[in-house]
C-alpha cells in the first residue's frame, strides 16, 4: 500500500526520524573510526575526525586479513551459514505451525490454540545460562558437539518460537477467502499455503527471518558452550579477541564493522519482501 | 603447510633412534633449520600424523601460536590451537573435563586450578616426563612451587605472575616535584614503601598537569571494575596487611581451623585504603577492568599504578603507549603493622612488611587425561618452554608470558634487543625478580572452587567500593559466605590443600 | 487430505523441538536448583535450601529488582519509540528503505561491540558524549559512575539496541495492513491523528502484543551490555539476574545456586508472558465503545478482505 495515510503528524516526522538517525548512527560512526585508531589514540581521546585530530591506521584491518584471518573468516563463514539456514528452517516450520494455529482448532489434552501458541513461545523464556550445561551434556551424548548440524539444529530451536508467534498474527490477518478461491482453482493445501498464504504474509516472514538471523548472528552463549573449533561462530572469535586483559578495541571495532555487513546484506535482500505486494487476482 | 614443512626435515631422523638420533638430528637440523633447532638437545621424537589440540585462554594464545610452525616443522606433528574467551576458560575446561568429551590434548590455564584438575584426575602427572626436561632448575622456586599437586608436578610453566607497582619517572623523579612534595608532606618523594606514601603521592599528582600533556593528570590507576581483575589487585594490597611473615599461611584462612581471614582488621584496612585512593584516580576508574587499566595507563597521565608485568611490556609499544622510557617500578609497599590472627591483634614491625602476591599464578600447560597423543603433547609443551623459546616468548609483546626463569632476569641487554625493545629493562626485571623471590611472596588461593571464593569476595568488595556497605560489614558478609563454601567443599580437604601450599603439614 | 489429523503435522516441529531440546534442560535446571551441584552436574540434594538462601541474598534480590526495572521501564519506552518510528518511516515516499536500514542497524552490531563502544562513548574523558555535552552546555555528566545515571545509561543503550526490534515487528504489521479502511476513513474526512488512533493503532494490536511480549521475554534476560559496560556496578546497582546467575553458575561453578536464580527468573517471565496478554484484553475492553467499534470495524475490514461499502 502507499503507506502515506496511516495517520500521525507529518511535519514532526522529519524531526523525529532525523534525531533517531543521529542517535542510531553515531555509535556506528564511533566504531568505524575506532577501527582506524591506534590504541593510544583511543585512550587519549576523544578524537573525532580521521586525518584531522588523529592519524588513521589500517592496522586493525591488516590484522583481520593476516594474523587473525583464519579464525575470523572461519567464524564469519559459520555465522553466515548458521544464521541463514536456521533462519530459513525456523521460518519454514514457523509458517506451517502458524498457519495451523491461525486456521484450525486444536485440542492437545487440555490445551487449545492459544495455549499451544503460548507453550511454543514459552520455550523462549528459559534463560539459557544454566540450560546450556544440560544442552552441552545432551550434545555430547548425541555426538553433536562442535558440528554444523548440531548448531543449525540448536539455532532453529532457538528461533522457532519467535517465528511461530510472529507469523500466527500475520496469517490470521490474511482473509481465508483467498485460499478458498485457490482451492476452487484446484490448489491443494500445501500449495495453498506455499503459493497463496506465504506470499501474502511476506512482510511478517521477512521480519521473522531477519530476527532469526540476528538472534543467531549475535548469540554468544550457545556457541561458546556447544562449539569448540570446527563450528565456532564469529561472536566467540570476537570474544576471544576481547580478552578482558588486553584492550584491543581497534580490532574489535574492525571486526564489529565487518560483522555488520552480512546482516545488512540479508536485510537488503529481504527488503523487497518487507512491504506487502499488491494482491494478485 | 604441514607437508611442506615435513619436506624440510632431515630424512635421517625418522630412521634412527635414541641418542644417535638425537645427535644426528642436532647436526643435521642445525644445517637444515638453523640455530633455533640446534638449541633443543632433548628433541627426539617424530610425531608425523599426530595432531595436538591445544586449548588456551585467548589472552595468551600468541605466546603459543608463535612456536606452532617451528614445532610442526621439526616433528612433523600438527598443532591446532583453540582460543577460548579468557573469562570463560574455567567453565569451558571444566565442563569438557567432567563430561568426558575429548576436546583437547593440552590445556593452558591459570595455575590456581591445578589442584582441582589434578585431584579429579582430569590432567595427568608429568613426573614420568620430567626427567627429559633439561631446564627445570632454572625455573624460579616461587613458580616451581605452584606446579605441584600432592607432591607431583602436573604442569609445564609458561609464565610467571606477580603483581607490583608502576610509577611515572617524569612525575616522581623531577626535582621540582620532589621539592614541592618535600615541602608539602615533609619527606622525600620517591617510589612508595608504605601505603601512606602511596596515598600521599597519589594525592599530590591528582588534578594538575604534571606531564605537560595539556590535561590534568591523576595520581593513581587501578582496575576496580566488578567481575574483572579487581579481587587480584585488592588481595595484592590486603596481603601486605594480612600475610604475616612470621605466620605461614595466614593470608586467606587460619590454616588450623580454616576460619576465613578476609574480614580481619588487616583486610578491612586494605579495603579502606582501596576506597580512599578512588579520589585520586579518574572518575571511571570504578568501571575499568584490567584491560582498560593497561590501555589507559600507558597512554595517559597516571603517576602510580598496580598491575602484573603486562603494563611494562605494553608501555614499550609505541602504538599503544606514550610513556615509553618514563616508567619506574616498585614492589608493592608494606605497612609497619601486620595483623596476627593468632593473637588477634596488630603486630608491629620496624620495617615495612611487603608481601608480593602471585595473583592468577601464571599460565601453565597440562596434558588432558583423555589425550591420545600425550608424548607429542609433552614434547610441544616442553618445546614452548625450552630455554631459548621461553626467552623469546617473554620478550615478545602481546604474548602475556612474563618472566619466570632465572635466565630471563640475568641479561637485561637482551631485552633491549628483543622484539619488545624494552627501553630500560633492568629496573623492571629487578623488581619482578625481587617480588617473585621475596621471602614473604604469597601464592594465589589454590583450593577447590577458588573461583567461587573470588566471586564472593568481588561482590562484597564492590558493595563497599560503591559505598552501600561499610568495609567491615561487606567483608563480614564475604567471610560468612567463604565459611559456607568451605563447609560445602569439605573443611578437611580444603584445609589439606591450603596447608600444602604453604608447606604446612 | 484429512484435515483433522494432517493439521497436527503443521504444529509438530515446534512441539517436537520443545520435547527434545527444551524439556530436558528445563527439568535438569529444576533438578539442579535443588542441589549444590558444581559444573560437573554432580551434587547433593539439598531441597529448597537454594531458594531459601536466595530470599536473603541481598545481591540476588538487587539484581532481580534491577531486572524488573529494566523490563518495566525499557520495554514500554522501546515500544513507543518503535511505534512512532514505524509509523513515521512508513510514511516516507522516498528513501523508506534507507531509513529502515538506518533504524535497524543497531540490532546488527555484535553485543560485545555494543558494550565496549558505548562504554568508551560514555567515558567522561575518552568519550565524545560528555565532551560534546561539556562544550555545548558546560555540564559534565557522570554517566557510568553515578548510581542512578549508570542505571539510566544501561537503559539508554538497551533502548538503542532494542528499539529496532519493536520497529521491525510493527513496521511489518503496518506494511501488511489492507489499505481500504484508511481510504474509507479519509473519504469520511477523518484527521490523520484520528486515523492513527482509530485505525492504525487498533489494527496494530496483535503486532503490538507480539512485539511487547517477545521483547519483554528478551528484556528479562538482559546481560551483555550490563556486563561489558558496568560489570553490574557501581556496587550492584546495575547488575541483572542473568549476569548474577552467569557468574554464580558458570563462571564460578556454583551451578545449583545459579540454577535456582534462573528458575525464579523463568517463573517471572512466564508470569509476565501469561498475564500480559490477559491484561491487554482487559484494558482494551475498558477503553470504551469508540475503540471497540474501531477494532470491530477493522477486524471486519481485515477478515472480509477490505470489502466495504
Amino acid at each position: 500500500m502507499s503507506a502515506a495515510k496511516i495517520g500521525g503528524n507529518s511535519s514532526l516526522r522529519y524531526v523525529v526520524v532525523l534525531l533517531w538517525a543521529v542517535f542510531a548512527l553515531f555509535p556506528l560512526y564511533w566504531i568505524l573510526i575506532t577501527a582506524f585508531k591506534l590504541p593510544k589514540d583511543i585512550f587519549r581521546g576523544p578524537f573525532y575526525l580521521p586525518g584531522v585530530d588523529f592519524f588513521p591506521t589500517t592496522n586493525s584491518f591488516r590484522y583481520l586479513l593476516t594474523t587473525g584471518s583464519g579464525d575470523f573468516f572461519h567464524g564469519l563463514g559459520n555465522s553466515v551459514l548458521f544464521a541463514t539456514t536456521s533462519g530459513i528452517f525456523s521460518v519454514l516450520f514457523g509458517a506451517f505451525a502458524a498457519y495451523g494455529l491461525a486456521r484450525y482448532e486444536y485440542r492437545l489434552g487440555p490445551m487449545k490454540n492459544d495455549d499451544i501458541s503460548f507453550f511454543i513461545v514459552s520455550q523462549r523464556m528459559m534463560p539459557p545460562i544454566v540450560a546450556v550445561i544440560a544442552l552441552f551434556v545432551m550434545y555430547r551424548w548425541l555426538g553433536l558437539l562442535d558440528t554444523y548440524f548440531g548448531m543449525i539444529l540448536i539455532y532453529t530451536w532457538y528461533n522457532l518460537p519467535l517465528s511461530v508467534y510472529l507469523l500466527t498474527d500475520f496469517i490470521k490477518r490474511i482473509p481465508p477467502d483467498i485460499e478458498y478461491a485457490a482451492a476452487i482453482d484446484g490448489y491443494d493445501r500445501v500449495r495453498q499455503i506455499l503459493f497463496i498464504t506465504v506470499p501474502l504474509a511476506f512482510p511478517g516472514i521477512a521480519a521473522a527471518f531477519f530476527l532469526a538471523f540476528i538472534f543467531t548472528w549475535n548469540d554468544f552463549l550457545l556457541a561458546l558452550m556447544l562449539t569448540f573449533q570446527n563450528a565456532k561462530t564469529l561472536p566467540v572469535v570476537i570474544a576471544a579477541w576481547s580478552a578482558n586483559m588486553d584492550p584491543r578495541w581497534w580490532l574489535l571495532s574492525a571486526a564489529g564493522i565487518v560483522a555488520v555487513i552480512p546482516p545488512v546484506a540479508a536485510l537488503s535482500l529481504l527488503d523487497r519482501l518487507m512491504e506487502r505486494r499488491e494482491r494478485m487476482g | 603447510m604441514v607437508d611442506h614443512n615435513i619436506n624440510l626435515l632431515p630424512a635421517g631422523r625418522q630412521a634412527s633412534a635414541g641418542t644417535t638420533r638425537r645427535s644426528l638430528l642436532q647436526g643435521m637440523a642445525s644445517l637444515a633449520l638453523g640455530s633455533a633447532v640446534a638449541t633443543r638437545p632433548a628433541m627426539a621424537a617424530d610425531f608425523k600424523g599426530k595432531t595436538v589440540v591445544v586449548a588456551v585462554g585467548s589472552f595468551m594464545s600468541s605466546g603459543i601460536a608463535m612456536f606452532k610452525n617451528k614445532w610442526e616443522a621439526e616433528t612433523g606433528g600438527r598443532i591446532e590451537i583453540v582460543e577460548i574467551p579468557f573469562g570463560d576458560l574455567y567453565q569451558r575446561l571444566f565442563t569438557a573435563f567432567t563430561s568426558g568429551a575429548h576436546q583437547f590434548d593440552v590445556a593452558v590455564y591459570a595455575s590456581n586450578w591445578i589442584p582441582e584438575f589434578a585431584q579429579a584426575g582430569h590432567i595427568v602427572s608429568l613426573e614420568p616426563y620430567y626427567p627429559q626436561k633439561d631446564n627445570w632448575n632454572s625455573v624460579l622456586p616461587s613458580v616451581q612451587r605452584i606446579m605441584y599437586s600432592q607432591g607431583q608436578r602436573y604442569t609445564v610453566p609458561l609464565d610467571g605472575d606477580v603483581i607490583f607497582g608502576y610509577y611515572r619517572t617524569d612525575a616522581l623523579d623531577k626535582p621540582d616535584h620532589k621539592k614541592r612534595f618535600q615541602d608539602k608532606y615533609g619527606y622525600a618523594l620517591a617510589a612508595p614503601t608504605t601505603w601512606e606514601q602511596y596515598r600521599d603521592i597519589a594525592q599530590f599528582f591528582t588534578g594538575w598537569d604534571w606531564s605537560g600533556s595539556g590535561k590534568p593528570g591523576f595520581g593513581v590507576l587501578e582496575a576496580q571494575k566488578p567481575k574483572d581483575v579487581g579481587p587480584y589487585i585488592f588481595i595484592s594490597r590486603a596481603a601486605t596487611y594480612a600475610a604475616n611473615a612470621t605466620l605461614k599461611g595466614s593470608l586467606f584462612f587460619d590454616p588450623d581451623t580454616m576460619e576465613p581471614q578476609i574480614n580481619n582488621p588487616g583486610w578491612v584496612q586494605a579495603l579502606k585504603d582501596w576506597i580512599e585512593i578512588r579520589k585520586f584516580g579518574p572518575p571511571e576508574m570504578a568501571t575499568y577492568g584490567g584491560g582498560e587499566m593497561r590501555g589507559n595507563f600507558v597512554a595517559g597521565d597516571y603517576a602510580l599504578g598496580i598491575d602484573w608485568a603486562d603494563v611494562g611490556i605494553m608501555a614499550q609499544d609505541e602504538n599503544s603507549s606514550t610513556i615509553k622510557g618514563k616508567l619506574g617500578y616498585f614492589v608493592l609497599p608494606g605497612p609497619s603493622k601486620v595483623w596476627n590472627y593468632r593473637t588477634k591483634d596488630w603486630q608491629a614491625f620496624s620495617t615495612p612488611q611487603q608481601a608480593p602476591f602471585q595473583g592468577w599464578g601464571g599460565w601453565h600447560g597440562s596434558i588432558a587425561k583423555t589425550s591420545k597423543v600425550p608424548e607429542a603433547a609433552w614434547d610441544f609443551l616442553n618445546f614452548i618452554d625450552s630455554t631459548p623459546n621461553a626467552f623469546t616468548a617473554v620478550t615478545t609483546p602481546g604474548t602475556a608470558r612474563n618472566p619466570y626463569r632465572v635466565d630471563h632476569f640475568s641479561n637485561p641487554d637482551a631485552w633491549t634487543k628483543a622484539p619488545v625493545k624494552y627501553a630500560d629493562p633492568k629496573p623492571y626485571l629487578d623488581t619482578i625478580k625481587a617480588a617473585l623471590s621475596h621471602p614473604n611472596v604469597q601464592s594465589d588461593l589454590r583450593i577447590l572452587q577458588s573461583g567461587r571464593y573470588y566471586e564472593v569476595l568481588d561482590q562484597w568488595t564492590q558493595e563497599a567500593l560503591a559505598g552501600s556497605l561499610s568495609p567491615e560489614a561487606a567483608l563480614a558478609k564475604a567471610a560468612d559466605q567463604w565459611r559456607a563454601i568451605t563447609k560445602e567443599a569439605g573443611v578437611a580437604s580444603q584445609r589439606k590443600l591450603y596447608r600444602d601450599l604453604y608447606g604446612l603439614t | 487430505m484429512k484435515v483433522s489429523s494432517a493439521k497436527y503435522f503443521l504444529v509438530a516441529p515446534p512441539l517436537l523441538f520443545f520435547l527434545a531440546l527444551s524439556l530436558i534442560p528445563l527439568l535438569l535446571t529444576l533438578g539442579l536448583s535443588l542441589t549444590d551441584a558444581d559444573l560437573s552436574g554432580a551434587g547433593n540434594w539439598i531441597g529448597l535450601s537454594n531458594y531459601k538462601a536466595l530470599w536473603s541474598d541481598r545481591i540476588f534480590l538487587r539484581s532481580y529488582l534491577n531486572t524488573l526495572e529494566y523490563a518495566v521501564i525499557g520495554v514500554p519506552v522501546q515500544y513507543v519509540l518503535g511505534l512512532v518510528l514505524a509509523v513515521f518511516v512508513a510514511q516516507f515516499q522516498h528513501g523508506r528503505r534507507l531509513l529502515r536500514l538506518i533504524v535497524l542497524i543497531p540490532l546488527m552490531v555484535a553485543p560485545l561491540v555494543v558494550g565496549f563502544i558505548w562504554k568508551t562513548m560514555l567515558d567522561s574523558r575518552l568519550g565524545p558524549v560528555d565532551d560534546l555535552l561539556r562544550h555545548l552546555t558546560g555540564i559534565a555528566v557522570p554517566w557510568l559512575t553515578d548510581e542512578t545515571l549508570a542505571f539510566v545509561s544501561i537503559l539508554v543503550v538497551d533502548t538503542w539496541q532494542w528499539t529496532p526490534f519493536m520497529f521491525l515487528i510493527l513496521f511489518a504489521g503496518i506494511a501488511s495492513m489492507p489499505r481500504e479502511p484508511f481510504e474509507a476513513a479519509y473519504v469520511d474526512g477523518a484527521s490523520r491523528w484520528r486515523v492513527f488512533w482509530d485505525i492504525t493503532f487498533p489494527m496494530l494490536g496483535p503486532a503490538s502484543l507480539a512485539a511487547v511480549l517477545l521483547r519483554g521475554i528478551e528484556a528479562f534476560k538482559i546481560f551483555d551490555i550490563v556486563y561489558y559496560i558496568t560489570g553490574g556496578g557501581p556496587g550492584s546497582v546495575t547488575t541483572s539476574t542473568t549476569l548474577t546467575a552467569y557468574f554464580t553458575g558458570l563462571r564460578s561453578g556454583h551451578v545449583g545456586y545459579g540454577a535456582a536464580m534462573t528458575v525464579i527468573l523463568l517463573l517471572t517471565v512466564i508470569a509476565f508472558g501469561s498475564l500480559f496478554p490477559f491484561a491487554v484484553k482487559l484494558i482494551t475492553r475498558q477503553r470504551g465503545k469508540t475503540f471497540a467499534r474501531a477494532v470491530n470495524r477493522n477486524i471486519a475490514a481485515t477478515n472480509f478482505g477490505g470489502v466495504r461499502a
